[in-house]
């Protein structure tokens, strides 16, 4: 029976209960009764021992047990009650701390739900920034391109930078002799890419087919694998091939062979244009991150400690899933770290969650199909069992989340101010011309 | 020279027939020392725990004929007391909550 609930600091609830002695007395007999089918005492059979005799020799353990149970019953009723919504489990503590008969008074700390008020945000104003698309920036997405269409032919020249050495390698030992097992053949090593092994790196350059050469290679200590980490290695190397990369030539050709353009300038278009709504995607993302900081700022609340506690171990665990016992980082430095970022993750969702609910926002059925509709025609699934197939999986949740956040950043974007800004990005320097001229200026 | 109640009363002997018979006639049952008569053991009872007696009946209780294989052998007897208290009083053993 709820007593009283008193406001401790923060969302700390304190409820008082407190049991009658007729529940504790009832609950008591209940559990005499099963405990005397089981008590074992010499002399008697089973279910035959008196209620005294368990009585003196359990009683207090059973009266605890009773106890136990009830609280955490009376508990449950409590909360329900108050109207509390706690989120996390209650410290119980007892303030009749002696086994006696009588009512028995008990107090439950538990940390609810956050209550918040969000102010008025219509005042706000934000400025969307959405980078200017250059044309240097559709010739780096073409370069790039290209790249990936880039066919190897054989060189025949020595090789250089950017080539590709076609190599058959294996490893000596100590006596010169070849280890078979280490033998590698046709094995593509491209020159002046990562040249973390510096001495292959120069041993590879300006070779030919049919060179045959002995290599040193003094491994860094640092070079991540274990056998080989701070190790000097020979190898017998033979140059099978050189093959350059020869990227295919910027026309409508080019453009054809990437599917449905019929000329470079419809790739070009196409290029800029998904560019431009990558852009445009990342500054409503920044956009909405701006909004819901902001929110968070102006509307300061303390968050239950429990609820960051929770969220800092199961961010811990997920890091740390599969992780040897003696590779985990210390949990101290990891909850210092991490809990800025925690509580910031955990009140965004809150001020969300508040904006959400005043302004009623609810994600249906409908919504959700559509949207499935949507990923299963990208898919090119039939949406009817493209849905079947996701119900029950975590991704129909993930959808609604998705859904659900949307929603409520189109309500803020809406309610607040924006003006929108086209931007001139940096440029990278000694990338592209127009950063020369200003490396010369 | 009086001897020690101790080694007259050895201990009580808890089943459920002395417990029925403590609840319907208020007897308690000890188990005693084989040469130890009635009235020193109802004088031991009251010493020992402050209560009146009644009444003293005694009978010796021969031990069970055990056998392992073929070695045959017999558990010790002892020697068994009902104790009649007065009405009121009481000797409880494990009863105390």
């Amino acid at each position: 029976m709820l007593v009283r609930v008193e406001e401790l600091d923060g969302w700390k609830r304190k409820l008082v209960v407190v049991l009658p002695e007729e529940d504790i007395a009832n609950k008591v007999s209940e559990l005499y009764l099963e405990l005397s089918k089981r008590a074992d005492v010499p002399g008697f059979r089973k279910g035959k021992v008196p209620r005294k005799m368990l009585e003196g020799l359990h009683g207090d353990a059973v009266r605890a047990e009773a106890l136990d149970t009830l609280m955490g019953e009376a508990y449950v009723s409590a909360i329900r009650e108050s109207g509390l919504k706690p989120i996390c489990d209650p410290t119980v503590e007892s303030l009749d701390t002696e086994l006696t008969d009588g009512e028995h008074t008990f107090a439950a700390v538990v940390e609810v739900q956050p209550e918040i008020e969000v102010s008025d945000y219509s005042g706000f104003e934000f400025t969307e920034r959405i980078p200017n698309i250059a044309d240097e920036d559709v010739g780096r997405a073409l370069d790039e391109l290209r790249e990936q269409r880039a066919e190897l032919v054989i060189a025949g020249r020595p090789s250089g930078a950017g080539d590709f050495v076609i190599i058959d390698y294996v490893r000596l030992d100590d006596h010169g002799n070849a280890i078979e097992e280490s033998k590698q053949v046709d094995f593509p090593y491209e020159v002046g890419r990562d040249g973390v092994v510096k001495e292959l790196e120069e041993a590879l350059t300006g070779v030919s087919p049919g060179d045959e050469k002995k290599v040193t290679v003094r491994y860094p200590d640092d070079y991540g694998n274990e056998a080989l980490n701070g190790k000097t290695i020979l190898f017998d190397v033979t140059v099978k091939e050189i093959k350059e990369k020869k990227l295919p030539v910027l026309d409508d050709e080019f453009a054809r062979t990437l599917g449905k353009f019929e000329t470079l300038l419809d790739l070009r278009v196409q290029v800029r244009n998904s560019l431009e709504a990558e852009a445009k995607a990342a500054a409503r993302r920044k956009l909405d991150e701006d909004v819901i900081n902001k929110l968070v700022m102006e509307n300061p609340f303390e968050l239950p400690e429990c609820l960051v506690q929770d969220r800092l171990e199961r961010m811990y665990k997920r890091m740390t899933d599969g992780r040897e016992e003696t590779d985990l980082p210390d949990r101290d430095e990891f909850d210092r770290a991490y809990r800025e970022v925690v509580e910031r993750q955990i009140k965004s969702g809150i001020v969300l969650a508040k904006i959400a609910e005043t302004n009623g926002i609810k994600v249906s059925e409908d919504d959700i199909k559509t949207r499935v509709g949507l990923v299963a025609e990208h898919q090119g699934r039939e949406p009817k069992s493209f849905f079947e197939d996701l119900k029950g999986t975590d991704l129909l949740s993930q959808i609604e989340d998705e859904l659900w956040l949307e929603k409520v950043h189109t309500v803020l974007t809406n309610g607040v101010t924006i003006k929108t800004e086209m931007i001139d990005l940096p440029r990278a320097p000694a990338e592209g011309p127009a950063s020369e001229a200003d490396g010369r200026g | 020279m009086k001897r020690d109640p101790r080694t007259i009363v050895l201990e009580p002997v808890i089943t459920e027939k002395t417990a029925r018979a403590k609840e319907q006639n208020n007897t308690v049952v000890f188990a005693v020392a084989r040469d130890a008569n009635k009235i020193e053991i109802g004088k031991a009872i009251e010493e020992l725990f402050s209560v009146t007696v009644l009444g003293v009946r005694t009978m010796s209780v021969s031990g069970k004929l055990k056998r392992l294989g073929r070695f045959e052998g017999r558990r010790a007897g002892w020697k068994k007391a009902i104790v009649t208290l007065k009405e009121g009083d009481s000797i409880e053993f494990f009863e105390h909550a």
